[in-house]
This record gives C-alpha cells, sequence and structure tokens, in this order.
C-alpha cells in the first residue's frame, strides 16, 4: 500500500522504486527483538520524512538553475532529483514497514524552511541555494551513506543503502558541476558564505543524529550507524571531499579549514574566523 | 555599522543554531515552478525565531541592516560582514538522511468486523497531502484528513483509493466524486 504515486516512469528507473528488487527475505530482520524492530522502523520512517522534504529542496534548486541560465544537463538531474527524493521517501517508508511487519502509512509531510541568505543579492542567493543543497548537503549525505553502509550487515539496509547512494552522489555533482560553470566573480562571492554554510549544515546533521546513550550496535547491522561514527564521517567529507573541491575550482576555503581544524565546534558560531 | 556591531553580537551572544523546530508541522506544498525561492522575504510563517542561551526569543528583526535591505532590493552585498554573521544562524538545508532520530509509528489499529472502514481515525496523525486526496471514507461520506483504520491498518484515502469492500459491497468513487447525502447518515 502506498499513500501516493509521487515518482514517476520519468524518473531514473522509469518507475520503479529501485534499480533492482529488495530482498524479500532477511534473516537478520527476523531474528531482531521486538524493541529493536520498533527502534528501525521509527528511524527508517522518519528519514522519510526527511526525504519528502528534499524533494521540495530540489524543487527550489532546480528553479534557482533555470534562472540562472544553468547548463541543460544540470537542469535535467535537478528535475530528476526531485522524482528521486520521492522514491528515497517511500523507499524509506517500506523498509520501515519490513521492520514493523505491516505496511505504515507514509508520515506527516514536514515542513520546509528554506535558507534565506539574508543580504545575499537574488543572483548569489540562487547560487547559494545549489551550493548549500548539492555541494554542502549532498555530499556529505554521500558520506553519511557510505559511512552507513560499511557498518551495515543486513541484506534488506544494504540494498536501501546502496539505492540511496547511487542517487545522491548524482546530487552532489549537479552543485559541483554548477560552481564548475560559474564565473569567478560568482565563485568568489560564494566562497565568503561557505563557513556559515558548512556550519549549519553540520549542527543539523549533529542535531538530527544525537548522542543516544541507548544506543545499540544491532542498529548498526540494519543502517542506523552510532552517532559518533555519523559525525565522524561529516567532518571527514568537509575536510576530504568539500574542501578540496572547491579548492580546486579556486574558492578560497581559509575560514571554513581553521574551523575545522579548530574541531567543527557548532555549539557556537565561528564568527571570528571569517575573512575580512 | 551599528547593524554589523548588533549582528555580530547577537551570533555571538546565542545565535547558536536555536531555529525553531518545525519537524512534524503538516506543510503547505512550496511554490513550485521557476519562481519558487526566487524572492523569499521573512514573514510569520519564514521568519525563524533565535532563542539566547536564557532561553528568550530574539527576533530575526534585530539582525535586519541597512546593508541588508539595499541587498534585498537586488544590489550585490554578498560579501557584506552583517550578512555573512547573520548566515550562521539562518536556516540549513534539511538533511537529506535523518540520522538517527525518529517518527513514532502509529499503533495498529484493530478492524475486528474487517469492514472497509470501521470509522476509526486517527487524530493524532494526519494524512500527508489532504488537498490531493479527492475520495471519501467509506462509512462517513466524508473526506478524512486523517488517517482511517482499513483492515487493520491506518491508511490515507488517497485518489486511487478505493472502497473495494465497502458497507453492503458497495464501492464509493470514482475519486473527486461526492457521496450519495445518504451516506451521512444521521450527520
Amino acid at each position: 500500500m502506498r499513500a501516493a504515486a509521487d515518482f514517476t516512469e520519468r524518473g531514473r528507473w522509469g518507475g520503479r522504486l529501485t534499480s533492482r528488487p529488495l530482498p524479500t527475505e532477511d534473516a537478520l530482520v527476523d531474528a531482531l527483538r521486538p524493541i529493536d524492530r520498533k527502534r528501525l522502523a521509527d528511524t527508517w520512517l522518519w528519514r522519510a520524512s526527511m526525504e519528502r522534504r528534499v524533494a521540495d529542496s530540489f524543487q527550489i534548486v532546480l528553479a534557482a538553475l533555470r534562472r540562472r541560465g544553468a547548463p541543460a544537463p544540470i537542469v535535467d538531474l535537478a528535475a530528476r532529483a526531485i522524482d528521486d527524493e520521492h522514491r528515497h521517501a517511500e523507499l524509506s517508508r517500506v523498509v520501515a514497514s519490513r521492520f514493523a511487519g505491516r505496511e505504515l502509512p507514509a508520515p506527516p509531510r514536514l515542513e520546509l524552511e528554506v535558507p534565506r541568505h539574508t543580504g545575499a543579492s537574488p543572483e548569489l542567493r540562487d547560487a547559494l541555494f545549489v551550493v548549500g543543497q548539492c555541494v554542502l548537503n549532498e555530499t556529505t549525505a554521500g558520506a553519511y551513506l557510505e559511512a552507513s553502509l560499511d557498518h551495515a550487515e543486513a541484506p534488506l539496509a544494504r540494498a536501501a543503502l546502496r539505492e540511496l547512494l547511487s542517487d545522491e552522489i548524482d546530487h552532489g555533482r549537479i552543485g559541483w558541476a554548477f560552481l564548475a560553470s560559474a564565473d569567478a566573480a560568482t565563485r568568489a562571492q560564494v566562497a565568503r558564505w561557505i563557513l556559515p554554510m558548512a556550519y549549519v549544515n553540520l549542527r543539523n546533521w549533529r542535531k538530527e543524529s544525537p548522542d543516544d546513550p541507548g544506543y545499540d550496535d544491532v542498529l548498526a547491522v540494519h543502517g542506523v550507524p552510532h552517532p559518533s561514527i555519523i559525525h565522524a564521517a561529516l567532518v571527514d567529507a568537509l575536510r576530504s571531499l568539500i574542501v578540496p573541491g572547491l579548492r580546486e575550482l579556486h574558492l578560497d576555503t581559509g575560514a571554513l579549514e581553521r574551523w575545522l581544524d579548530a574541531g567543527a565546534n557548532t555549539d557556537r558560531a565561528p564568527v571570528e574566523l571569517l575573512d575580512g | 555599522m551599528i547593524g554589523v556591531g548588533i549582528a555580530l553580537a547577537a551570533v555571538n551572544a546565542g545565535c547558536t543554531g536555536q531555529v525553531e523546530e518545525r519537524a512534524g508541522a503538516t506543510a503547505a506544498p512550496p511554490p513550485i515552478g521557476d519562481d519558487a525561492g526566487a524572492h523569499l522575504q521573512p514573514s510569520p510563517r519564514q521568519a525563524p525565531v533565535f532563542r539566547t542561551p536564557s532561553g528568550n526569543p530574539v527576533g530575526p528583526g534585530q539582525f535586519d541592516t541597512p546593508d541588508a535591505a539595499e541587498a534585498a532590493d537586488g544590489s550585490d552585498a554578498g560579501t557584506d560582514a552583517s550578512a555573512l554573521a547573520q548566515a550562521f544562524c539562518d536556516y540549513p538545508w534539511p538533511t537529506t538522511k535523518g540520522g538517527t532520530r525518529q517518527q513514532a509509528t502509529p499503533p495498529q489499529c484493530v478492524d475486528p468486523l474487517a469492514l472497509c472502514n470501521d470509522g476509526m481515525m486517527d487524530l493524532s496523525a494526519s494524512c500527508p497531502d489532504p488537498a490531493a486526496s479527492t475520495t471519501w471514507s467509506c462509512t462517513t461520506g466524508y473526506y478524512s484528513a486523517f488517517p482511517v483504520c482499513l483492515q487493520g491498518t491506518w491508511v490515507c484515502p488517497t485518489s486511487a483509493w478505493t472502497c473495494w469492500n465497502g458497507p453492503n459491497g458497495v464501492e464509493i468513487g470514482p475519486p473527486g466524486t461526492i457521496p450519495p447525502p445518504a451516506d451521512a447518515g444521521g450527520d
């Protein structure tokens, strides 16, 4: 039972939910204690609601790319990303239902609060939309999924994570390709916003994966790694993927690197690290 | 610039990212099309609420500066220091995966009579996109904005949903039609 057919035959897999069918049997799921099944169902259902909201994020990104006259392949990929995120929402609901042992309804739709980027010109704001969602959010999402996959053992979780990861890499490319096509002046302006955007992004990820004294290692087997693993993967992505990528495109990453070197603290805004 | 000082001071004083949590709120559909996100202006719905360490809300107006106002009109103030300071308090893009937080799954409902719809509604939840739902719950004849119990599972009516096992075996529909008034009974 699906609550709504939000993805279409125009999507990546021609209307199918996944590239390959999910495993129909998973002995590791069957062996779970009820309390762990409930926890995993709740976690994957929350993910479904988050994925649904990111479909709305990509509506904003797609419109920004069109306004800025971005190359057609980038625009097309952003349009596909909307469909991808709808599939991710449904995929996560399906996985949650498998843990629950019954069909779960789609979770309530979450409201999207779009970054305001107060003080930026309309042109710069559009660029920041693309960079914030794709270069930062989707690249860190890829790192998060890789970390999850590294620790997952159950066939169902591994299959679901692989499906998610294959799309997320493409979504990150939207941002990198857009930035590569931008002129030097735009890149220079974007560079000054990187630290605050990385800060709020990492802070939000940490909020979504709070420390949990009651965490059980069996959760990692099913695609929910320990928060400390998530946090380490995110910081590593900033340092080993995003900083080198930005430098390759000649963006000044000094402030971002100083913040990372200082421990990437998200308890206090590192205003003093801003350049000039 | 006084505005810069205020912004920096406010950020340092307590803008630690306490943008008000809205998780769980049912969303209005975002603007679709080429104008999506183009002319974002602070509004009662959009305006974030910042909180100081003591928990006192600090309105977004505190951060308004002449520079920001000019930029909203289209000038290039992308490198303005106060704008960058405010950016530490901006909304993040929502994470795509949800980390380890949880959405409580609804309790399994009970439908002992195995009717199409025994009339139970989960009033603690809401259907994900009520505006798109054009069918009607079987027993009441009313559109349901809340999940209804269907053979042991909470479901939301959708455009594809029909009561294949409705009262008296009557299928109610098709989607988008209003059921006969008599179906509403004594309401």
